[in-house]
Formats: C-alpha cells, sequence, structure tokens
C-alpha cells in the first residue's frame, strides 16, 4: 500500500506537466519480478492507490522494456510540450546543459514504437521519444533507479528541449563533448545525492 | 545591508532561497546562494537540499582559503566558485548561481547578453560575458568563470548557468533577477521571427 501511494502522488506531480493529447501519462514501477502501473484511464490529477495494479502478466510494451533494463525500475510515459515539439519534428535532444548529461545521457532520440527501437535507445540514455507509428504525435519514456530520479529527468529532458529548441533563435546550442557527458554521467550513476536516498521509494534495494 | 551575526546570514539564505523558488530561478535543489561572514568565511546553501526544506541550521560555513567547512551537511559542490570570487573582489558580500532557464539558453549557446533594457543596463551594464566551458565543479570551471566574470554584476556560465554577485544578498538577488530578465527578454523579441518552434 505504501507503495502505490508513492506512485499515485508522483503520477498527481506528473499529471500538470503532460500534453499527451488524448492520453494520459503512466507510471510503472519495478518490484522485483512485478510491474505496478496507473490505470491508464486515469488523468492523473486525482488518481489515488486504487487506480495502480499489477501488469506482470498483462501484454504490455514498456512493462517488457522496464523488466529487462539492468538498474532503472521506474518508468513514466508522459510528454511535455517542447519535447512534444522534438518528436513531431524529430529532432534528437543533445546535451546542450549538463544537468542534461548527468541525468538523462548523452542525447534522447526519436524512435518508432517498438521493443527493440525503444531498448536500443534506452542503452546510453534514461528517455527516449517514441513515435505512433506514422504520426507526428508521440510520447516520451523517461527511467531512474526509482520514481524521483525519473521524474527529475523528466523535468530536466523538459528544460533541455526547451533550451535547445529556443536557442536555435540566437545562433544555436552547441552539445557538450562525448568524453564530458561520460563522465558527468558516470559520476551522477555512480553516486545519488542526499536528496535522492531521502527520496527513495520503498522498493529500492 | 550590515549582518548582525552568523545566524543572520543563515536566515537570509533561507528567505533568499525561497524567493528564487518563487521566482523560478532555481528548481529543486539546483543552484547555491552564500553569504561572507568576515574576511576568511563565508556560508553557504548546503549540497542536495531542497530549498522548500532547508532550515537556517543546515547552512555551511566554508573557509575561504581552504574551504574546510563546519556544518551538519556537505556544503556546496561549488564552494570553490564562490570561495574564489569572494578571494579575488572583496568587495562582493554574496554570491548565486543559478540554472535559471533563460540563461540556459544563452549558456547552450555560449552566447553573451547584449542586455537591451536601459533600465536594466543602468543595474547591470550592458553585456554580460559567457565562460569557457569546464567540467563541473572543477578548477578550470572556477578560473573560467572568475575570467568571464571579472568586476561585473555576473556572468553566463557555458552550458551551466549564471553566476551573479552582490554587495550584499539583497543586492546580489536582484541582479540575478535582472540578468534573466535581461536574457528572457532578448530570446522573446528574437523567437517569433526565427521559426524555432516548428
Amino acid at each position: 500500500m505504501e507503495t502505490k501511494n508513492i506512485i499515485a502522488r508522483y503520477a498527481r506531480m506528473i499529471a500538470p506537466l503532460n500534453c499527451l493529447e488524448g492520453e494520459n501519462p503512466r507510471i510503472f514501477l519495478r518490484i522485483d519480478k512485478k510491474c505496478l502501473t496507473t490505470n491508464k484511464d486515469c488523468d492523473g490529477f486525482s488518481i489515488e492507490s486504487k487506480d495502480i495494479f499489477d501488469v506482470t502478466e498483462k501484454a504490455c510494451l514498456e512493462k517488457d522494456v522496464l523488466m529487462t533494463l539492468k538498474e532503472d525500475k521506474a518508468m513514466i510515459l508522459c510528454c511535455t510540450p517542447y519535447v512534444s515539439i522534438c518528436i513531431s519534428s524529430g529532432r534528437r535532444i543533445l546535451p546542450v546543459i549538463d544537468d542534461m548529461a548527468q541525468i538523462v545521457g548523452p542525447e534522447v532520440k526519436v524512435v518508432t514504437h517498438s521493443y527493440q527501437n525503444i531498448t536500443g535507445a534506452l542503452k546510453k540514455s534514461s528517455a527516449v521519444m517514441v513515435r505512433d507509428g506514422n504520426s507526428l504525435n508521440g510520447h516520451v519514456l523517461v527511467t531512474g533507479r526509482n520514481l524521483y530520479e525519473a521524474y527529475t529527468a523528466l523535468l530536466v529532458l523538459e528544460k533541455a528541449a526547451e533550451v535547445m529548441l529556443k536557442a536555435d533563435c540566437i545562433g544555436g546550442a552547441k552539445p557538450i563533448g562525448k568524453l564530458d557527458c561520460a563522465l558527468m554521467r558516470r559520476k551522477y550513476r555512480r553516486s545519488y545525492s542526499k536528496l535522492e536516498r531521502e527520496h527513495r521509494d520503498v522498493t529500492e534495494k | 545591508m550590515l549582518l548582525k551575526n552568523d545566524i543572520e546570514a543563515r536566515e537570509l539564505l533561507v528567505e533568499y532561497g525561497n524567493r528564487l523558488v518563487e521566482e523560478n530561478l532555481v528548481q529543486g535543489t539546483w543552484g547555491n546562494l552564500s553569504i561572507r561572514l568576515d574576511k576568511d568565511h563565508f556560508i553557504c546553501t548546503p549540497s542536495g537540499i531542497d530549498y522548500r526544506r532547508l532550515t537556517p541550521e543546515d547552512m555551511v560555513v566554508v573557509h575561504i582559503d581552504s574551504l574546510k567547512s563546519e556544518g551538519k551537511h556537505k556544503p556546496t559542490s561549488e564552494k570553490g566558485l564562490h570561495a574564489g570570487i569572494y578571494r579575488n573582489r572583496t568587495s562582493v558580500g554574496s554570491v548565486i548561481h543559478t540554472h535559471s532557464k533563460s540563461c540556459c539558453i544563452f549558456a547552450a549557446a555560449e552566447m553573451p547578453i547584449d542586455v537591451e533594457d536601459d533600465e536594466i543596463a543602468k543595474q547591470i551594464g550592458r553585456g554580460i560575458k559567457v565562460s569557457k566551458y569546464a567540467l563541473s565543479g572543477s578548477k578550470k570551471l572556477i578560473e573560467n568563470t572568475l575570467e568571464a566574470l571579472g568586476y561585473n554584476s555576473g556572468c553566463i556560465m557555458s552550458h551551466h548557468g549564471m553566476i551573479a554577485c552582490g554587495f550584499d544578498i539583497e543586492d546580489c538577488f536582484e541582479k540575478t533577477r535582472l540578468i534573466e530578465k535581461a536574457a528572457e527578454s532578448y530570446v522573446d523579441k528574437r523567437l517569433g521571427n526565427c521559426g524555432c518552434m516548428e
């Protein structure tokens, strides 16, 4: 019940950020060999623990992806305003600010909706933008070792997208070099901040 | 603003940390603030604690030369940068570092800000320089930032954010706010013309 309350709390935090048309944001959380998720019919603003259920045995691509990740146990499916512009234009989000390089990864790609494409993209970054078939619409999947980390990655990614897009009007953003990105990312993944430990949900071992 | 003691400085850091959040200049735990206590020490926000949860007791005293700290938490990871500014500029009484959005646009583009508003320019100058890029927390970052900052109100830190300094925290906060406003205004005027949001 504690875990479901935590998931519901994060769902309510994510709801105001979402701009997915006709689709609600979702949270997936892996606990040992099980996966909990929020009800896709709930908009998140009024979500409660009763709206969270076990999806382990159900057909669900996002669940399948989460269960194969090595370290990350939390996943958020959402779409925020500037990320949605990148999805519709097919534009990668580059590490133009060091928060992004540390917390999300060296770049976030746009891929079509398939298990291989999504898992491939998540090998190097904690996020991937997913397009629905031939549509220009889509959503982003953001992962983390716990819900706080996934939520932080979502905020940082949206900020990086906005910064990158708006920098076009003053000459364009330049990405941080690959080596520096890798160093920052490794440092972040190896050490938790005190706040992250405080916000770590009960499922983290 | 003359500080009566260390306790007043702690309370001011809590107050201005919350004001930075209210003005959307910082989010969560990012960014940091400090106030000079005397010629050898400053007091700063700790690392990794949300501004809305900070209490005066959480603040950390740091020795400017040795960077040794006293307090129940670790000081901000940018303590070296704050110390470098206090060492170089004896008239500075407070330093604020943020990752505010509009300044980050300039940081991402590695561009200085031309301050176009005359009223803002009177307070922070016509140009806000940008430092060369270096890894967060590194000595090179400190060197590059000090070089770009010079004796000005603030500077952009490439791919990182911005830093501002003032004779006290009220002055420093106002400069932080104005630098962000100058950046925002510059970008907003050009956004409509560039088609970058399509």
